[in-house]
């Protein structure tokens, strides 16, 4: 008995433990919890009543529930065509040999990301002010227009200055990650193509693209997920409403809005759920898609 | 030193040993030191270091040990939304804001984490004390479960020496519909000839920020929900309101320009961009701070009514006093609780830290309220007292956030259609609109299945 103990007892397991206590406690109890509370009414720990699949029907029936997927979906849309090519392209920018300033850029694009999203949301909501506010005053310099713009009342503008904030925000972490992967691209592919008179486009596509390709899928992964769950920005930014006609609410604020504020956390729990599962498959079929060039 | 599993593991086993003996030194000296009697969660500083002032005196009458914590507006509901959910011994005494209310007393009414204070409130004589309304505001199937600490009427601040330059009385501004009609007149003008307006009568959100909304909603006589919980959303008055703010708010005859709030609205005020402002009394000590520059420039006024002799204040924001249903010591928490609101030292300096004024109708002749406020140079305290009586009642629900930010969209889908629709079709409108939120908001609470009966809809 002792010898057979001692033969599946690798030392293994005794490091691996506090690691598995750590994650089991704050990590798969929660998550398993969450999941028993989306079919559940409840309000404090002794009023429980199972109610089966209503936490969901009844989000799945909510046109609000849609607008906020709706937001969340075009923010998400907007962080993998707009803010990752910018990333990229400023990473490409600051790849360049010889620049003794491009450290000092590198800082200063990289620096929003310091401060945190309720910050920057403070920050912006300040910035996006009618009459006041710089945005709306360079504007004005500039084009003679956008002095009265309500960048955050108007319905149409509300979505706008969140992707705006967050490009401000995200660009330059994101760029950290690509600046990694370009530095790591051999510069002996470089000069072969070069040799075989590729020509920059024709060296991007086919040299740069396919070795950033692994740290791409990351961020576009990482993005995608990090998009689904916007709270702290828009929330700072619109004063923890939605917006004018929820044109700034998320999924999360949606979430937030049910469990926290109206304390009903069964129905939070089925939100959290629908949208973990959103991110599984999207990641998934982004991973599948990311997987089909490769030959 | 030779260590068979290396150098790396040593120093963690080292570091966990270290912390483990920190934590272990932590603990005695924590279970050294007797339990404090009473545990008491305040979330506004003011509030806090007001009270430390005066709790030695407290502890010394009573014999007993309390411990006060401050925590954040956040930190305070999700620490209480924390121990409901599970189940957890609620602090003897906390104090939080209005719009936690609601989400805090749901569930069954036998398991709702507060005592009931009706008894305690008759045995007292304190019942009849407040100002009306203010114990509604904390009440769930008549149950008072708060005791207030605020009345926060509203007043209209205006630029004194604006409305002396136009020449315009703000004693005849007895209506909206007359302050409208001499905002258009005197007030609102393009000042440089620029075509851009210089100069608008009052701040108001575009779209309706769901507070100062809801001052104007409340100041009307419309309540959101009943004493039963049930949205009134469906509602003729709120409808014609709606419009009205959509007019006053929009388009070249708005009198109105969303100031925001801190600086923007510092901005604006000391600009003379905008010259009437909405202040219950807590946010006349932010414009004292925020524009110290401006001493002598603001007078007060009460709103102006929607009818004639119509009310002419509202309400905005509140806090509540609450004594934890699993406190070892409630006898003692309700002594605290009266102290901490009836204390008149304390009522005093409160008043002069804050310019709010207290819920007690019976502490409203402490002489500190007639002394002349240096910045706006009246007796501050006075003048909200004379419009604290009609403080109109607002019922409290879970949903009420909830309504007040669909109310803001409706604003902002009326402002997206009205050029299509006619003063009739944009009544009409918001009608329709209303008519989805009420029944929005009964689903939700038709979902709720620990309603007491009186409450089902």
């Amino acid at each position: 008995m002792n010898g057979a103990l001692t033969r599946h007892f690798s030392p293994a397991w005794f490091f691996l433990l506090p690691t598995i206590a750590v994650m089991g406690t704050f990590l798969f109890y929660p998550v398993i919890l969450a999941g028993v509370m989306a079919f559940q009414q409840s309000s404090g720990a002794l009023a429980v009543e199972w109610i089966g699949w209503e936490n969901f029907q009844f989000v799945l029936s909510d046109p609000l529930f849609y607008r906020a997927a709706r937001n969340t979906l075009i923010f998400a849309a907007f962080s993998i065509f707009l803010q990752l090519p910018l990333s990229l392209g400023l990473a490409m920018l600051l790849n360049a040999k010889g620049d003794r300033t491009k450290g000092f850029f590198r800082l200063i694009i990289f620096s929003p990301f310091l401060v945190g999203p309720i910050f920057v949301g403070i920050l912006f909501a300040v910035l996006f002010t009618p009459r006041f506010g710089m945005i709306n005053r360079f504007l004005q310099y500039l084009t003679g227009w956008g002095l009265e713009v309500n960048w955050l009342s108007n319905p149409a503008f509300v979505l706008p200055a969140i992707i705006l904030t967050a490009l401000w925000m995200y660009v330059g972490f994101n760029m950290i990650y690509f600046l990694a992967a370009l530095q790591s691209v051999s510069q002996d592919l470089m000069d072969a193509a070069r040799v075989d008179g590729a020509g920059p486009w024709q060296r991007f596509l086919h040299v740069t693209v396919p070795a950033i390709k692994p740290v791409a899928v990351f961020v576009v992964i990482m993005s995608t997920i990090g998009s689904f769950q916007l709270f702290e920005l828009p929330f700072a930014l619109l004063q923890g409403t939605g917006g004018p006609d929820n044109a700034g609410l998320t999924l999360v604020m949606y979430l937030y809005n049910h469990a926290f504020v109206s304390g009903d956390l069964g129905l939070g729990a089925a939100v959290g759920w629908i949208l973990a599962m959103a991110i599984f498959t999207i990641s998934m079929v982004q991973i599948k898609v990311s997987k089909g060039g490769d030959h | 030193m030779y260590f068979p599993p290396g150098k790396v593991i040593l120093t963690l086993v080292v570091m966990v040993a270290v912390a483990a003996g920190y934590i272990g030194v932590q603990r005695a000296q924590f279970a050294a030191t007797p339990p404090p009697d009473l545990h008491f969660l305040v979330f506004s500083r003011a509030h806090y270091e007001r009270y430390r002032a005066v709790l030695p005196e407290f502890e010394a009458e009573e014999g007993v040990r309390v411990h006060m914590t401050l925590l954040n507006w956040n930190s305070l509901r999700n620490r209480l939304q924390a121990i409901r959910i599970a189940g957890l011994p609620m602090p003897d005494l906390v104090e939080f804001e209005r719009s936690q209310f609601g989400a805090l007393v749901r569930g069954p009414l036998d398991l709702v984490p507060f005592e009931p204070l009706n008894e305690r409130l008759e045995a007292t004589g304190l019942i009849d004390q407040f100002a009306p309304g203010r114990l509604e505001l904390w009440t769930r199937a008549g149950r008072h479960f708060g005791v207030p600490k605020d009345v926060h009427p509203v007043m209209l601040a205006y630029r004194r020496d604006i409305l002396a330059e136009l020449g315009i009385d703000p004693a005849e501004l007895t209506t909206w519909e007359r302050f409208v009609a001499v905002a258009r007149e005197k007030i609102v003008a393009d000042l440089t000839g620029n075509g851009i307006i210089d100069r608008y009568a009052i701040d108001m959100s575009l779209t309706g920020n769901p507070e100062l909304t809801q001052i104007l909603i409340a100041q009307r006589g419309i309540d959101l929900f009943d004493a039963r919980g049930r949205p009134l959303m469906h509602n003729a008055d709120l409808a014609d309101l709606i419009v009205w703010y959509h007019e006053q708010t929009t388009g070249a005859n708005r009198i109105s320009f969303p100031a925001g709030w801190g600086q923007n609205l510092a901005q604006a005020l000391t600009s003379d961009l905008v010259v009437f402002i909405m202040v219950p009394d807590w946010r006349t000590r932010q414009i004292e701070m925020d524009m110290p520059g401006m001493a002598g420039k603001f007078g007060l006024m009460a709103l102006p009514a929607w009818e004639e002799g119509g009310g002419r204040t509202s309400t905005f924001g509140g806090t509540g006093m609450f004594i934890s249903r699993q406190s070892e010591n409630p006898e003692m928490a309700w002594r605290l609780a009266e102290f901490l609101a009836l204390d008149e030292t304390l009522l005093e300096s409160s008043f002069r830290r804050t310019n709010i004024i207290p819920p007690f109708a019976g502490a409203w002749d402490l002489p500190v309220f007639d002394q002349v406020n240096a910045f706006w140079q009246e007796p501050l305290g006075r003048r909200f007292i004379e419009v604290a009586g009609d403080v109109p009642v607002i019922h409290p629900s879970p949903f009420y956030g909830l309504a007040l930010d669909r109310i803001a969209n409706v604003l902002a889908r009326l402002r997206r259609h009205a050029r299509h629709l006619d003063a009739e079709a944009r009544f009409d409108f918001v009608m329709e609109e209303l008519g989805v939120i009420q029944s929005d908001i009964e689903q939700l609470i038709e979902r709720d299945r620990f309603l007491s009966e009186e409450e089902r809809l």
